[in-house]
C-alpha cells in the first residue's frame, strides 16, 4: 500500500473512532435517558393497640364531718353509670378503690380489649343528683381514659368553695402525679401538689384549698408519671349557708390556638328578677406565652355571633370574661388566640337555694369516630359545633348499631339534637374539624360532658426497615 | 527375501481430510514400488463413492467395506482373514512410500530372521526433509517418546539401529509374528499401537529394527496413529487418545501384583494431573486427561484381554527392555532443544534506573505527610467506612453464604465485596480494621506503582512512565475516594492499572490471563457498576483476537470466568427475585453523602472531568468567591485533547481501545446518577461514579501517553505537553490532599464498633445475638434495622439489604414489631424479639434532629422505658440502649444453608485455586515472556 493512502486511512480510522465515542457521549449527556429508579422501602405499620380503659369519677364526695379530719371525705350521693362499648369489643368492669373516702363505694373502670389489632371504642359516663346541707344540684361526668397530662379549668379555692381534685388510676402500676396550679401569680407547683401517689386501681381526692388557698380562678395542670391517670374537678359552692350547686368538671381540651365550647345553656335571661349577677363567665388560660384572643359567642342554630370580645392574655395567668346579656338559649363559645389557650365556661341557673351551676369545658376535635354515653339526667342534648368547614355528622344510637341520624352543620355554626338517657351514640364526621358536647338542663340541674375523640393512641408509624 | 508381501491399506473417508487425494497419492506410490506388493487389501471405513471408485480402480485383490467407527486395529483384524503371504505391510490412506521403500523394508526383514518387523523413516507429507518419527521408545514410567520427531533429516539417523518400537504406519511385519501377537490392541484407541506391538514383539523374543533407507511420507489424517492437525478438536482428540493409551499400557504392562494399586491410583493421579496441567499452563488438557482416566478406570474387559495377549506371547523378561527405554538424560536434552527458540526479545524494565522507584517513594512521603497520625489509629471511620470484624473467622463468616449479619431474617449469598474485605482483613489478622488504615496510607504509593507498571505496556520512555504514575496517583477520583472514605472505590483505583497490565497481554499467556481474570473479579466485586463497561471492552478484545487470528482466544475468554463464578450466587438470587438491576448496586456501606449531580451541564462537565462528587473533591469550600466550580473541569482538558490526538498516531490500535475504554467509563459515570437501586435510611442513593471515572481516567491517561510517545513531535513539545498535563492535575490535587490538614476530611479515628461496647462485651464477638437499631428520621418515620454481632461491619454489609426491590414479609414483621415497641402497644413484642435472637434495642439520636424526629424519638424512648422485659442499660450522648431481660434464643444457620454455603465456598475456592495455579510463573512462562516485548500493540492488540 502506498504510504499516502496509509496515512489517509489512519486519519480516517482515528476520526471514525473519535466520532463514535464523542457521539455516544454527546447523545447520553444531552438526551434525557430513562433511568432505573427504585423507591426506598418503607412500611406503614399500625402498632398493636392497647386495651381501651376508661375510669369514672365515681360518686360526689363531701368533706368529712364530726370527728373526721379535713383530709377525709364521705360519699355524698351515689352515681349512676351508663356504659357502652362498640361492637365487637366487650367491656369488662373493675372497681376503683377510694381510700380517701371513708366507707366510700369507690368508682368503676371499664376496659375493652382490641379486636383484630383495632382499638376498641369505649365510652361511659355517670351522673349524680344530690340535695343536702353542703351539696345540692346535678353533676355529670364522662369516664375518661387515663392521660399523662390533663388540664382542668374551673373551680375555686376561695372561701365557700369546697372543691376537690379527683385522680383515678385504673392501671396496674402506681402513678406519681404532679399538679401545677395557674393563678393570679402565674404557675405554681404547691408542695401538696408534688408526687401525689395514686396507687394502682385506686382513686385519690385532693382538696384544691391545699394546693392554692384563696385562689379565685385556678386552672390545674395534672401531670402523671410512671402511669397515666384520669382527673376531674368536683366543684361546689355554699353562699352564706345555702348550697349553690355542684358539678364534676371534665378535663378541657389541651391548649391550642383555637378552642371550642360547643354548648353553653343560658337558662336565665338578663333583666329578669334576681339577675343581679352575671350568670355566664368564660375562664381561659394561655399557659406558656402571652397573647391576644378573640371570643365569639354564637347561638346554636344561628350564624351571626351574639357577641364578640377581644382580650389580652398574660402568660400563665387565668383570665375571666363575663359574657352578660345573653338571652335564654344554647350558645357556642369559640376562642381564637395567637398562642395556645385552654378554656371553660361557667354557667349558673341562679344564685338562690336550689339553683345549680355547671362548667362547660372546651371540647377536643373529633377526628375519629367517637362514642358518647348519655347518663341519666334531665334534658339531655347533644350539640355539634363545626369548625372552619361544613361538617356532616352521622349520629347513631346503640353505640353505632342503630340507624344513624345525619346532622349537617354549616361552618362556624352549631346544631343540637335531643338524646335519650341511658343510650350510647356514635359520632362519625366527614371532617376532623368539629367538636361536640352533651348538656343536661332541668329544674335546678345544669351539667355538661364534652365528647372525647374515640381513639388517639394507635397512630400508624412509618418504619424504614 | 520373504516370498510374498501383503499390504493392508485402511481408508477412512470421513470428510474432514481430503481422503481421496491422499489415497490417490498412496496408491500411485504403491504402484511405483521397485519391489511390488504381492497383494493389496483395502479396507474402507465408511461410505464414500469416490474413494470406493478409486479403490476399485487400484490393483487391490479385495476392497472391504467397514463401519464408520471401525478403528485401525479393527480394520486390520477384518482384513487379517484374507492375509496371504509372509509379511504384512501396514498402510493407511495417507502413507505414501518412496519407490524403494518396500524393497528396503523387505531387505531388512530378510537380513535378520529374529526381527519381528522393520520400520521405515516417516517424513512429512509435504516436506520430505522433516522427520515425523524414527522409532518410538518409552520412559521408565511408560510414557511414549517419539524419536527424532520434528527434526530436520540430515541423514543423522541413517545408521539403522535397534529400537524398542516404531510408529505403526508403514511397518512391515512378519505374518507369523503378526498372528502370534494377535495384531494391534484395539483398546489403545489409536495411539501407541506401534509401541505396544513392538513391546509385545520384544517380549516374545523378537527384535525390532529401523530401516532408515525406507522412507514413507505421512499426512497425519488420523486413520492410523492420532491425527496430526493443529485445530482445537484434533489437538484435544490427540491428547485424549494418547493419555488413554498411556494409562491402558500402564495397567497392561504392570506386574499382576501392582495392577490393583495402579487401578486405584488412577483417580488421585487424575487430580494431580489437573494441578500439573494448570501449573504448566495447559488448562485445555484437563478435560481429555480426566476423560482418559475415567475411560481406563471402567474398561476392565479390555484390560483383561490386553494382559492375556501379553501373557500368551511372552517368552522373555521385562528387564530385557530396560536398555531400550529412553533415559532421563536423553529426555532432558530433547526438552532443551525444544525451548531454544529466539523471539524479538524484551527490553529492560528500568524500574530503579528509570525513576519508578523514586516516584513511588515520593508518593509514600506525600501520603505520610497528608495523613498525619493515621498510623496510630486502630480503625478508620467516616464516609462509607465501617469497622471490620475483629477476628479472621468473623471476616470469612461474613463472606460466606447464609444468614447475613444485617437485617431481620435476611439470608442468602454474600456480596463478592465481602470476600475482598475478608482477604484484606486477613492480611492483618490481629486487628483486621487496621488493614483499612494501612490501605489508606499505602494508597498513593501503590497507585503510583500500578500506574508505572501499566505504563510499561504503552511506552519505553521513563519520563512518560513517571508522568503516568503521577497522573494515576493524583487522579481526582482516588483523592475524592480517600477523602470521603470510599474503600471500594479506592481498591478499584489501585487494582485497575494491574488489570490493564495483565489483561492487555492475556492473549499471550495463561499466567497473564489468570492474573487478569482474578483482577477482573476483584474490580467487579468492588464496583459491579463497571460490569457493562468491562463487558463491552471484553467483547472488543475477543473480536480483536479473533480478527488477528491470534492463539489466545480461550485465554481472553477465561478473563471473565472467576468474576462470573464469584457473582453467580448473587446473580441467581437477583434473577429469582426478578431484579437484575440491583446487581449493579455499590457494595459495602451505602454512603449517605450526596453524590448525584444536579443535572446541569456544568455539573456534568465537572463529573466527566473526573470529580465523582458535586463538591469537586473539596474545592467547593476553597475556591474564591465568584469563581464557578466548573473551571475545575479544565483539569482534564489537556489529557483529553492528547487522548483525542492519540488515535491518529502510528500503530494506533491500543490508543483506539484506550479511547473506547475512556468512553465506556464516562458513559457509565453519566448513567450512574440515573441508576438508583440503593437506599439508606429511607433516602435513595444513586450509584457512585468514582469507579467508572477511574476507568475513564485510565483510558484517557493511557491514550494521552500513546499520543506523546508515538506522535511525531520535537522533544521540547513532548516535555511541555507532559508538564502541562501533569501540572494541572497536581494543582487540582491540592484541595483533597490537604483535607486532613485543614480538618475538612470526612475521616475519623475509629470507631472500632458501631454499637455500644456493652453489646460487643455481652455478645462475645459472635454473630448470634442481634441488636435492633432504631433511628428517628427527619420526616418523622423510624428507621429500623437489625445488626447481628458486636458491630456493623464493612464485610457484613449486604446489597440484599441496601438494594432492596420491595417490601418482603420480613420487612412487614420488623415494621410491626418496631411500631409495637415504640408506641404504648399492648403487644408482647420483646418476647418476639428474644425468640428471634435479638438481645438489644438501641435508639440512635441523629446529629441534626428535626422536630418530627425529636417527637418520635422522645415518644419511643418514653415507651421503651416503660415496656416490660426491657432494661435500660445506658445512655450515651447520642444513643440509648436497652437489654432484653428474658432469655434470648440463638440465631443459627440451618443445615440446608450450611450445605449451600459449603458448595459455594468450594466452587469459589476451586476457581481461585485454578487461577492461582495458572498464574504461578514457571521457567517456561518466564522464558516465553522474555521473548515478547513489554509494549502491547506493536502488532497485536491492546
Amino acid at each position: 500500500m502506498n504510504p499516502r493512502l496509509q496515512t489517509a486511512l489512519r486519519i480516517a480510522g482515528g476520526a471514525a473512532v473519535l466520532a463514535v465515542c464523542g457521539g455516544a457521549l454527546a447523545v447520553v449527556v444531552l438526551a434525557p435517558w430513562p433511568g432505573v429508579q427504585r423507591d426506598p422501602v418503607q412500611v406503614t405499620a399500625r402498632p398493636e393497640p392497647d386495651t381501651t380503659v376508661v375510669a369514672c369519677a365515681g360518686p360526689l364526695v363531701a368533706a368529712g364531718q364530726g370527728d373526721a379530719s379535713a383530709a377525709t371525705f364521705v360519699d355524698a350521693a351515689g352515681s349512676e353509670v351508663v356504659v357502652a362499648a362498640a361492637a365487637p369489643a366487650v367491656s369488662d368492669a373493675a372497681a376503683i378503690a377510694a381510700p380517701d373516702v371513708i366507707g366510700g363505694a369507690g368508682a368503676a373502670s371499664f376496659s375493652a380489649a382490641p379486636v383484630d389489632r383495632i382499638r376498641a371504642e369505649l365510652a361511659a359516663s355517670g351522673s349524680s343528683r344530690v340535695q343536702s346541707a353542703e351539696l345540692s344540684g346535678f353533676a355529670a361526668s364522662a369516664c375518661v381514659p387515663p392521660q399523662l397530662e390533663s388540664w382542668l379549668v374551673g373551680g375555686s379555692a376561695a372561701t365557700g368553695a369546697a372543691d376537690v381534685l379527683v385522680l383515678a388510676n385504673p392501671g396496674d402500676v402506681a402513678s406519681s402525679v404532679d399538679v401545677t396550679i395557674y393563678g393570679g401569680t402565674g404557675a405554681q407547683q404547691p408542695a401538696a401538689g408534688v408526687d401525689i401517689v395514686v396507687p394502682a386501681g385506686s382513686q385519690r381526692v385532693v382538696p384544691i384549698a391545699s394546693l392554692g388557698l384563696g385562689e379565685q380562678l385556678p386552672v390545674l395542670r395534672v401531670t402523671a408519671g410512671e402511669a397515666p391517670v384520669s382527673a376531674w374537678l368536683q366543684t361546689s359552692i355554699i353562699r352564706t349557708l345555702d348550697p349553690g350547686g355542684v358539678d364534676q368538671v371534665d378535663a378541657a381540651a389541651v391548649p391550642a390556638q383555637s378552642q371550642t365550647i360547643p354548648a353553653v345553656s343560658v337558662v336565665r335571661a338578663p333583666g329578669e328578677a334576681g339577675a343581679t349577677d352575671i350568670t355566664t363567665i368564660l375562664r381561659m388560660l394561655a399557659p406558656s406565652a402571652p397573647g391576644a384572643a378573640t371570643v365569639t359567642v354564637t347561638r346554636v342554630g344561628a350564624s351571626a355571633p351574639a357577641r364578640t370580645d377581644a382580650v389580652t392574655l398574660e402568660a400563665g395567668v387565668p383570665l375571666e370574661l363575663e359574657l352578660g346579656g345573653l338571652d335564654v338559649g344554647t350558645y357556642t363559645v369559640r376562642v381564637d388566640a395567637d398562642v395556645p389557650v385552654t378554656a371553660a365556661v361557667w354557667e349558673t341557673s341562679g344564685f338562690a337555694a336550689g339553683d345549680d351551676f355547671a362548667w362547660y369545658p372546651a371540647a377536643s376535635r373529633l377526628n375519629v369516630p367517637s362514642l358518647v354515653a348519655v347518663a341519666d339526667g334531665p334534658g339531655g342534648t347533644l350539640t355539634i359545633a363545626a369548625g372552619a368547614r361544613d361538617a356532616v355528622v352521622e349520629v347513631a344510637a346503640g353505640a353505632g348499631a342503630a340507624a344513624s341520624e345525619t346532622v349537617t352543620v354549616a361552618a362556624g355554626t352549631a346544631a343540637s339534637i335531643a338524646v335519650d338517657a341511658g343510650e350510647t351514640y356514635r359520632l362519625v364526621g366527614d371532617t376532623d374539624d368539629f367538636s361536640a358536647a352533651l348538656t343536661y338542663q332541668g329544674d335546678g340541674a345544669l351539667a355538661s360532658v364534652p365528647v372525647l375523640p374515640g381513639d388517639a393512641a394507635a397512630e400508624p408509624i412509618v418504619v424504614v426497615p | 527375501m520373504p516370498a510374498r508381501v501383503h499390504a493392508l491399506l485402511v481408508v477412512r473417508p470421513d470428510g474432514r481430510v481430503p481422503a481421496d487425494l491422499h489415497l490417490r497419492r498412496t496408491l500411485a506410490a504403491l504402484s511405483a514400488q521397485t519391489r511390488a506388493v504381492d497383494a493389496l487389501t483395502i479396507v474402507i471405513c465408511g461410505e464414500d463413492e469416490r474413494t470406493r471408485r478409486i479403490a476399485a480402480e487400484s490393483r487391490a485383490e479385495a476392497v472391504i467395506g467397514a463401519g464408520r467407527t471401525t478403528t485401525y486395529a479393527q480394520a486390520l483384524r477384518i482384513a487379517g482373514h484374507r492375509l496371504r503371504g509372509d509379511a504384512v505391510w501396514l498402510l493407511a490412506q495417507d502413507t505414501a512410500p518412496e519407490p524403494n521403500a518396500l524393497a528396503r523394508l523387505a531387505g531388512a526383514l530378510e537380513a535378520a530372521p529374529s526381527m519381528a518387523f522393520a520400520a521405515p523413516k516417516l517424513v512429512r507429507w509435504d516436506d520430505r526433509s522433516r522427520l515425523v518419527s524414527l522409532g518410538i521408545s518409552m520412559t521408565r514410567f511408560g510414557r511414549s517418546v517419539v524419536l527424532a520427531a520434528g527434526e530436520l533429516d540430515q541423514g543423522q539417523y541413517d545408521g539403522g539401529e535397534d529400537v524398542l518400537a516404531a510408529d505403526v504406519r508403514g511397518i512391515l511385519v512378519r505374518t507369523d509374528v503378526w498372528r502370534d501377537l494377535d495384531g494391534l490392541d484395539h483398546a489403545l484407541g489409536g495411539a501407541d499401537e506401534g509401541l505396544d506391538l513392538g513391546v509385545r514383539a520384544r517380549l516374545a523374543g523378537h527384535r525390532v529394527a529401523l530401516a532408515p533407507a525406507a522412507v514413507v511420507a505421512v499426512a497425519g489424517d488420523g486413520v492410523a496413529a492420532p491425527p496430526a492437525g493443529d485445530d482445537l478438536r484434533e489437538r484435544l482428540h490427540r491428547i485424549s487418545v494418547e493419555r488413554t493409551a498411556q494409562l491402558h499400557r500402564r495397567l497392561a504392562y504392570a506386574p499382576a501384583s501392582a495392577v490393583l494399586l495402579h487401578w486405584l491410583s488412577l483417580l488421585p493421579l487424575a487430580l494431580w494431573r489437573i494441578v500439573v496441567d494448570l501449573v504448566a499452563k495447559r488448562p485445555l488438557r484437563i478435560g481429555p486427561d480426566v476423560a482418559a482416566s475415567v475411560v481406563v478406570l471402567v474398561r476392565l474387559g479390555a484390560l483383561v484381554r490386553a494382559r492375556r495377549r501379553i501373557r500368551r506371547a511372552k517368552r522373555r523378561s521385562w528387564s530385557l527392555l530396560a536398555p531400550l527405554r529412553i533415559t532421563r538424560a536423553g529426555l532432558s536434552s530433547r526438552l532443551l532443544d525444544a525451548t531454544h527458540t529466539v523471539g524479538e526479545g524484551r527490553e529492560e524494565l528500568r524500574f530503579f534506573s528509570g525513576g519508578g522507584a523514586w516516584t513511588v517513594l515520593a508518593f509514600a512521603l506525600v501520603s505520610v505527610v497528608t495523613l498525619p497520625g493515621l498510623l496510630a489509629w486502630p480503625a478508620l471511620g467516616g464516609g462509607a467506612l465501617l469497622p471490620l470484624r475483629p477476628t479472621v473467622a468473623g471476616l470469612w463468616a461474613d463472606a460466606a453464604f447464609g444468614p447475613r449479619p444485617i437485617g431481620w431474617a435476611l439470608s442468602g449469598p454474600a456480596d463478592p465485596f465481602s470476600l475482598v474485605v475478608a482477604l484484606l482483613g486477613s492480611l492483618s489478622p490481629a486487628s483486621p480494621s487496621r488493614a483499612i488504615v494501612v490501605l489508606w496510607l499505602l494508597a498513593l504509593p501503590v497507585a503510583a506503582l500500578g500506574g508505572w507498571f501499566a505504563a510499561t505496556r504503552l511506552t519505553t520512555r521513563s519520563g512518560l512512565r513517571i508522568v503516568v504514575a503521577s497522573m494515576w496517583a493524583l487522579a481526582p477520583t482516588l483523592l475524592t475516594a480517600l477523602a470521603d472514605g470510599r474503600p471500594a472505590a479506592v481498591i478499584v483505583h489501585l487494582a485497575l492499572p494491574w488489570l490493564l497490565f495483565t489483561a492487555a497481554v492475556a492473549h499471550r499467556s495463561w499466567a497473564s490471563a489468570a492474573a487478569g481474570s482474578l483482577l477482573v473479579a476483584l474490580v467487579l466485586a468492588c464496583a459491579p457498576s463497571l460490569a457493562p463497561a468491562l463487558a463491552c471492552l471484553w467483547i472488543v478484545a475477543l473480536v480483536l483476537v479473533a480478527v488477528h487470528g491470534a492463539r489466545g482466544f480461550a485465554r481472553v475468554c477465561w478473563l471473565i470466568v472467576p468474576a462470573v463464578v464469584v457473582f453467580w450466587p448473587l446473580g441467581l438470587e437477583r434473577w429469582r427475585t426478578g431484579d437484575l438491576w440491583a446487581l449493579l448496586a455499590d457494595p459495602g456501606a451505602v454512603g449517605a453523602g450526596d453524590t448525584a449531580t444536579d443535572g446541569s451541564l456544568a455539573a456534568l462537565a465537572l463529573r466527566l472531568a473526573g470529580f465523582p462528587t458535586p463538591d469537586a473533591a473539596g474545592w467547593q469550600l476553597l475556591l474564591p468567591e465568584g469563581m464557578p466550580l466548573w473551571v475545575l473541569a479544565l483539569v482534564a482538558a489537556p489529557v483529553a485533547l492528547l487522548a483525542a490526538a492519540s488515535v491518529f498516531a502510528r500503530r494506533a490500535l491500543p490508543a483506539m481501545v484506550l479511547v473506547l475504554m475512556a468512553t465506556t467509563g464516562l458513559l457509565t459515570a453519566v448513567f450512574a446518577d440515573a441508576v438508583v437501586v440503593s437506599a439508606v435510611e429511607g433516602v435513595a442513593v444513586p450509584l457512585f461514579a468514582a469507579p467508572a471515572l477511574s476507568l475513564a481516567w485510565a483510558g484517557l491517561v493511557g491514550a494521552a501517553v500513546v499520543a506523546l510517545d508515538r506522535l511525531p513531535m520535537p522533544s521540547p513539545a513532548r516535555v511541555t505537553a507532559s508538564a502541562l498535563m501533569l501540572s494541572v492535575v497536581v494543582v487540582a490535587a491540592v484541595a483533597p490532599l490537604s483535607a486532613s490538614l485543614r480538618d475538612a476530611s470526612g475521616l475519623t479515628n475509629g470507631p472500632t464498633s458501631t454499637l455500644p461496647a456493652y453489646v460487643a462485651a455481652e455478645g462475645g464477638g459472635g454473630r448470634s445475638e442481634g441488636t435492633l437499631v432504631l433511628t428517628p428520621l427527619a420526616d418523622g418515620s423510624m428507621s429500623s434495622r437489625v445488626v447481628w454481632g458486636g458491630t456493623e461491619s464493612l464485610g457484613g454489609a449486604s446489597t440484599l439489604s441496601s438494594a432492596r426491590t420491595g417490601v418482603v414479609d420480613d420487612d412487614a414483621v420488623l415494621a410491626r414489631l418496631t411500631a409495637d415497641l415504640v408506641t404504648s402497644s399492648a403487644a408482647q413484642s420483646t418476647d418476639d424479639l428474644a425468640a428471634h435472637g435479638i438481645g438489644f434495642v438501641l435508639v440512635e439520636i441523629p446529629a441534626d434532629e428535626s422536630d418530627a424526629a425529636r417527637a418520635i424519638r422522645l415518644e419511643s424512648i418514653n415507651n421503651l422505658n416503660q415496656r416490660d422485659g426491657l432494661d435500660n442499660v445506658g445512655e450515651a450522648g447520642d444513643r440509648v440502649l436497652w437489654r432484653i431481660a428474658v432469655d434470648v434464643d440463638e440465631r443459627a444457620a440451618t443445615a440446608a444453608q450450611q450445605r449451600v454455603q459449603a458448595g459455594i465456598a468450594l466452587w469459589q475456592l476451586a476457581v481461585v485455586a485454578v487461577c492461582l495455579l495458572l498464574a504461578v510463573p514457571t521457567a517456561e512462562t518466564r522464558a516465553d515472556a522474555r521473548r515478547r516485548s513489554r509494549i502491547v500493540g506493536a502488532g497485536g492488540r491492546a
